[in-house]
């Protein structure tokens, strides 16, 4: 026993000698970050001049014998080896700090929306060239990048991811009847992504981190220096369209108190966006009318959850589109029995056209039933 | 058995019962009578000894952690390293989020309520890539927004 007294002060000093050293080529739990393979996808795209950043733009309709096609792709080849990296990797943390309220910076936004277009088009041209592999997992990785995006509850973020995944759906669409994926695997490949927030997930985030945000600071501003809050306050209202009421507001301090009678209003609208298409799109309009009657700030704070909301509808429809599809294209219109409308009754309408078919839902967006047209691929 | 006595056997022939020590005989004793062993005058002593091999050990842990400390601090050059309280988490001015040339939320929420292309402008703009002939601005701000042209603000997303 004594001495393992004796030995305790030594391996006290020999201890940093025994710490084990880290080996270089062992990946931290850090490592398995789906940003950090983004972020260098980012890193890696090329600036593209003007007609570079049309040619992108129109992905889907270029002709893919165009010749500046091979320099753009040769250009971003880099950016799709670390997207489709990413794609691999189900955790995405972008590291935003929600502290920053409205000041809060996304960048990684644009670089992903011009990366799924990047991705987009190597995978149609892939397609044309008969190499259905690489469309696919294209498609995947746009796909993945759009839930990665979706990620954070922010409704910008998710219009975005909207976006994204949209751009997925327009790739894969044209090309349904060639894929030799059942059915079934393709939904499990779906099932299979990472989760993203929706627009009710954002409300929260709405109230707690931007709107009091806002009114946080206009009084730090005010305690600073006297007026400096109603300066950013004014400064917050910059551009047209504020209604006269908000124009009047001559104090800071009625600027804070019409904004934290707003704050409830918030448990308010997390109601309606919980609530089915058919309820909300009958209960909404009256509580929308009556909110901006009772508190002119309203309308200048509060999002547009109901534009927010037809985006997301509209989304859904066109995932369960495109499922419905790839069943329809193994199997049949008959397939279409197994599959529902999310917004109708039964299953789509078909439609079937010269090279392909058309699935139509109930769903309206912009005064126009939700269709997607299936097998359209241009060969040039 | 071996016939003649191999070297194991030797030593182990060679092996005598040990005298006992002498304390044995008194802490037998002690036992007998009930007496406990820590109250013995030999367990005192050997507590004692335990007891003060207990402090040298942890003596001589915390010189070796003081020497380690010491030396982890004091660098070769013989600069003693300033410890620097953490700092507060730095946060972004107010201003941050009126600028329009960053990619804010609240540089997003304003540019989704103006007409067509702007949302799509600004992620241009924060591609690198400068957008096309710019719209007028037009502040909508979502709620309160009119319907055309709130449309228009998600149409392009």
């Amino acid at each position: 026993m004594r001495h393992f007294y004796a030995v305790i002060p030594l391996l006290l000093l020999a201890w940093p000698s025994l710490a084990p050293a880290q080996d270089p080529t062992q990946k931290s739990p850090l490592a398995a970050n789906a940003a950090l393979q983004h972020w260098q996808a980012f890193a890696q795209m090329q600036s593209l001049d003007k007609d570079q950043q049309k040619l992108l733009e129109e992905w889907s309709t270029v002709a893919l014998d165009d010749p500046r096609l091979e320099k753009v792709l040769a250009a971003g080849q880099s950016s799709l080896l670390y997207l489709h990296r990413a794609a691999r990797l189900p955790q995405c943390d972008w590291g935003l700090d929600y502290g920053d309220g409205v000041s809060l910076l996304l960048p990684h936004l644009a670089k992903a929306r011009d990366l799924a277009r990047l991705a987009a088009l190597h995978g149609r041209v892939e397609a044309g060239r008969g190499n259905r592999g690489a469309l696919r997992d294209d498609a995947t990785a746009i796909m993945t990048l759009g839930r990665h995006v979706g990620r954070d509850p922010i409704m910008i973020a998710i219009l975005v991811r909207y976006g994204i995944e949209g751009v997925a759906i327009d790739l894969v669409a044209p090309h349904v009847g060639e894929f030799k994926l059942p059915a079934d695997q393709a939904a499990a490949l779906f099932a299979a992504l990472p989760p993203a927030k929706e627009v009710k997930d954002t409300i929260d985030v709405e109230k707690r981190y931007f709107a009091a945000w806002i009114i946080k600071k206009l009084r730090e501003e005010e305690q600073r220096q006297p007026g400096a809050g109603l300066k950013l306050w004014r400064n917050f209202l910059d551009g047209a369209e504020i209604p006269e009421d908000v124009r009047k507001i001559a104090s800071v301090n009625e600027a804070i108190e019409l904004g934290e009678k707003l704050l409830p209003l918030y448990d308010d609208l997390a109601r309606y966006v919980a609530m089915p298409k058919a309820q909300f799109d009958a209960q909404y309009p009256a509580f929308k009318d009556k909110t901006k009657a009772a508190n002119p700030l309203a309308g200048v704070i509060v999002p547009a959850v109901d534009q927010l909301l037809a985006k997301e509808h509209r989304h859904q429809v066109r995932i369960a589109m495109l499922l419905a599809a790839i069943a329809v294209a193994q199997g049949g219109p008959d397939k279409l029995k197994d599959s529902k409308d999310p917004f109708g009754d039964g299953p789509f309408a078909y439609r079937p056209l010269d090279r392909g078919f058309e699935l139509q839902s109930k769903l309206i967006f912009e005064s126009q039933p939700v269709t997607l047209k299936v097998g359209q691929a241009s060969k040039k | 058995m071996n016939d003649e006595f191999d070297p194991l056997e030797a030593e182990l022939a060679a092996l005598q019962p040990r005298t006992p020590s002498p304390h044995l005989e008194s802490a037998v004793g002690n036992a007998l009578r009930g007496v406990p062993a820590d109250r013995g005058v030999t367990d005192r002593k050997s507590v004692l000894s335990r007891r003060i091999g207990v402090f040298v050990a942890i003596a001589a842990g915390s010189i070796a952690a003081s020497i380690l400390a010491v030396s982890w601090f004091w660098r070769g050059d013989g600069v003693v390293v300033e410890i620097v309280p953490p700092a507060a988490w730095p946060t972004p001015p107010a201003a941050t989020a009126l600028d329009p040339a960053l990619p804010s939320v609240w540089a997003f929420r304003r540019a989704g309520e103006v007409p067509a292309d702007r949302l799509n402008d600004l992620l241009d703009e924060h591609s690198g890539h400068p957008p096309e002939a710019r719209s007028e601005f037009v502040q909508i701000r979502g709620f309160g927004s009119s319907e055309s042209k709130s449309l228009e603000m998600l149409r392009e997303l």
